[in-house]
């Protein structure tokens, strides 16, 4: 995963169109403009494969939730029947087909948990200050192109990405 | 044909679909203040209710030897039940990417973990001496006592509380994106509150990017607890050598059944909604017909199991089954199983005409009756099993009391006062999932 620094500022360009922001992305990846990142009221598949074509890290997560919870579920069902053994219902002490109901649920329990913690840690949330460029039209409908930037190199930037189609660009922490 | 029920060519844009969803999150008038303090009433009713049977015993209500699991249980799986719909529409046929799903799913998901908050209360009211419920929960007491996880009633225990917690966590995640616009079109300490709740959401590449993967892997997650959970409440009863219950065909029989419910209660939410809060434009006659054709599903499948149940009974030459389904048909209660084949396969049945599946009020209709039906479906396999088990001696009928009566209102007035809060705090369609289905903007449309 290429590094993207946390409220960083940069040169945001205000785009309509999804097409000029890929446009743009994809030249100023080709010309090495710097560490760029995308903010956008829907997800982008086609920028994503541009910026950071590798498969999220969070099915890891989810992989090792899910076993963490299959050895839980076991572990609670055997420590529980060996720890208080009575015989139940004829059935007995370690009953391997039930107990694997519970193993199944805790299964599901702990992938899902693991699941979220793996997004909240990759895609660095929550955030306690979102970052001053948070404009609100890049929740409704702009797609904005951030490349980090100092203050000195924006004028370069801001007329590349004018260049490009962008509509507006202003120099912004997001 | 109603021309307001047509389905018809839909004008959306980016900004359309914030403005008019934001606008429902606009304070409240007056009536909408009345329903909530008659909901609370009637809630508060079924509290008190709880509270005098918490005080008196479970004897002032109609549960009584031989019939120990009545109302209470009835309504546990009812709303259990009812829960199913949301999962399956946002987890299930998210993976299937069927389209219709989008403008439907939040309330689904809404209805899912008010209807599992809801479905929680009743084994805690079952159970008479509430204060000790926390023994069903492993943890390490004095007398080593630990639960039998042999039991189908633990295994619902922990497939009730997955559930509740997978749903509202898929909930909430999908629920982020929109948090952050509502953020963004608001001041004050709305500001602050949506703030906080979208926990710094801005749409960036690297969030969106986990964040795609993280709701595959959740509606992954989900998708087997559609089947899963109400599988394990129907063993509460399969896994009892009990004429009625004993039976193999019980999972799949419930999950149908509690899709079943659940689209219905989807259908009753969605149609005022559609109505109140002005979105037909999301909200068309299309998505309401395309639940009604799975209604026709579900409905012909109970059909389909409610008969072979019947021939099983008939075919396995058991006395005590035959005699069973004999008095089930006939008996004390034949009015709720004839009542319930209405509500459930034949009323749904009428879907298969196009009038009836986009006229609303026939909608309403059905969808009112198939709720109605579930609870009977409900109240007959569990009344009537334990009310005529193998010895005629301890044969016996049940008839709610007031308690009983009271709390089954006060439940269902407790859900819609949620859904209620729900629906003014929270955006009801998901905003971001309309924008994704609709064409990327192009520059001359997003100037104009």
């Amino acid at each position: 995963m290429r590094r993207q620094t946390q409220n960083a500022h940069g040169a945001i360009g205000f785009f309509a169109a999804v097409t000029d922001l890929v446009a743009a992305v994809r030249q100023a990846e080709a010309e090495h403009w710097g560490e760029l990142r995308t903010i956008s009221p829907i997800p982008l598949p086609e920028v994503n494969a541009l910026l950071d074509p590798r498969p999220s890290p969070v099915r890891r997560f989810t992989l090792a939730g899910g076993f963490l919870g299959f050895l839980i579920g076991w572990a609670l069902t055997i420590g529980s029947a060996e720890h208080y053994p009575i015989i139940v219902g004829g059935k007995p002490l370690l009953s391997l087909t039930p107990f694997g109901v519970v193993v199944y649920v805790c299964t599901i329990l702990f992938g899902a948990l693991f699941t979220i913690v793996g997004m909240l840690l990759n895609a660095r949330l929550p955030k306690i200050q979102v970052g001053r460029g948070c404009d609100p039209r890049l929740t409704g409908n702009r797609f904005g192109l951030q490349v980090i930037c100092s203050p000195a190199d924006f004028p370069r930037i801001e007329r590349m990405l004018l260049e490009l189609g962008a509509e507006e660009v202003k120099y912004a922490e997001v | 044909m109603s021309a307001e029920t047509q389905p018809g060519p839909v004008s959306l844009n980016y900004v359309r679909i914030d403005r008019d969803l934001v606008r429902t999150l606009q304070p409240a008038r007056g009536l909408y203040y009345g329903v909530l303090a008659a909901l609370l009433a009637v809630a508060g009713w079924g509290a008190y209710a709880w509270s005098v049977q918490l005080r008196r015993g479970l004897g002032i209500a109609g549960i009584n030897w031989p019939v120990g699991w009545a109302c209470y249980i009835t309504l546990f799986v009812y709303w259990v039940g009812i829960a199913h719909s949301g999962t399956l529409i946002s987890a299930v046929l998210f993976l299937f990417r069927v389209r219709w799903r989008a403008p439907i799913y939040r309330t689904a998901e809404a209805v899912t973990v008010f209807a599992v908050l809801t479905a929680g209360l009743f084994p805690l009211i079952h159970l008479g001496r509430t204060w000790v419920a926390y023994w069903l929960m492993p943890y390490p007491q004095m007398g080593g006592l630990l639960p039998n996880f042999r039991s189908p009633l633990i295994w619902d225990v922990f497939a009730v509380s997955t559930y509740l917690a997978v749903s509202a966590i898929f909930f909430f995640t999908g629920m982020v994106p929109d948090l952050a616009i509502v953020r963004d079109r608001s001041i004050g300490w709305r500001q602050k509150f949506y703030g906080f709740l979208a926990q710094g959401w801005q749409g960036t590449n690297r969030q969106w990017h986990h964040y795609a993967a993280a709701y595959v892997f959740l509606a992954g997650l989900a998708t087997p607890l559609v089947i899963s959970v109400h599988s394990i409440v129907s063993w509460d009863f399969a896994m009892s050598v009990l004429p009625g219950w004993h039976t193999a065909i019980f999972p799949p029989y419930f999950v149908a059944g509690a899709i079943h419910s659940g689209l219905a209660m989807v259908m009753l939410i969605v149609i005022p909604m559609r109505r109140i809060f002005r979105l037909h434009a999301f909200l068309t006659a299309e998505h309401l017909a395309s639940m009604a054709k799975m209604m026709i599903l579900t409905g012909l499948l109970l059909g389909y199991a409610y008969c072979v149940e019947f021939f099983m009974a008939w075919y396995s030459d058991n006395p005590y089954e035959r005699d069973l389904f004999f008095y089930r048909a006939f008996g004390d209660y034949a009015w709720a199983l004839w009542l319930l084949v209405a509500c459930n396969v034949l009323a749904p049945a009428l879907f298969f005409f196009r009038r009836v599946r986009y006229g609303v009020p026939w909608l309403v209709a059905i969808s009112l009756f198939v709720n109605i039906g579930m609870f009977y479906e409900r109240f007959v396999i569990i009344v009537t099993s334990l009310g005529r088990s193998y010895d005629p001696y301890s044969w016996g009928l049940y008839a709610p009391r007031w308690p009983e009566i009271s709390i089954l209102f006060g439940s269902v007035a407790w859900f819609f006062l949620l859904f209620l809060l729900f629906a003014k705090m929270f955006p009801v369609v998901s905003m971001w999932e309309i924008k994704e289905q609709m064409p990327l903007p192009k520059k001359e449309a997003a100037q104009a």
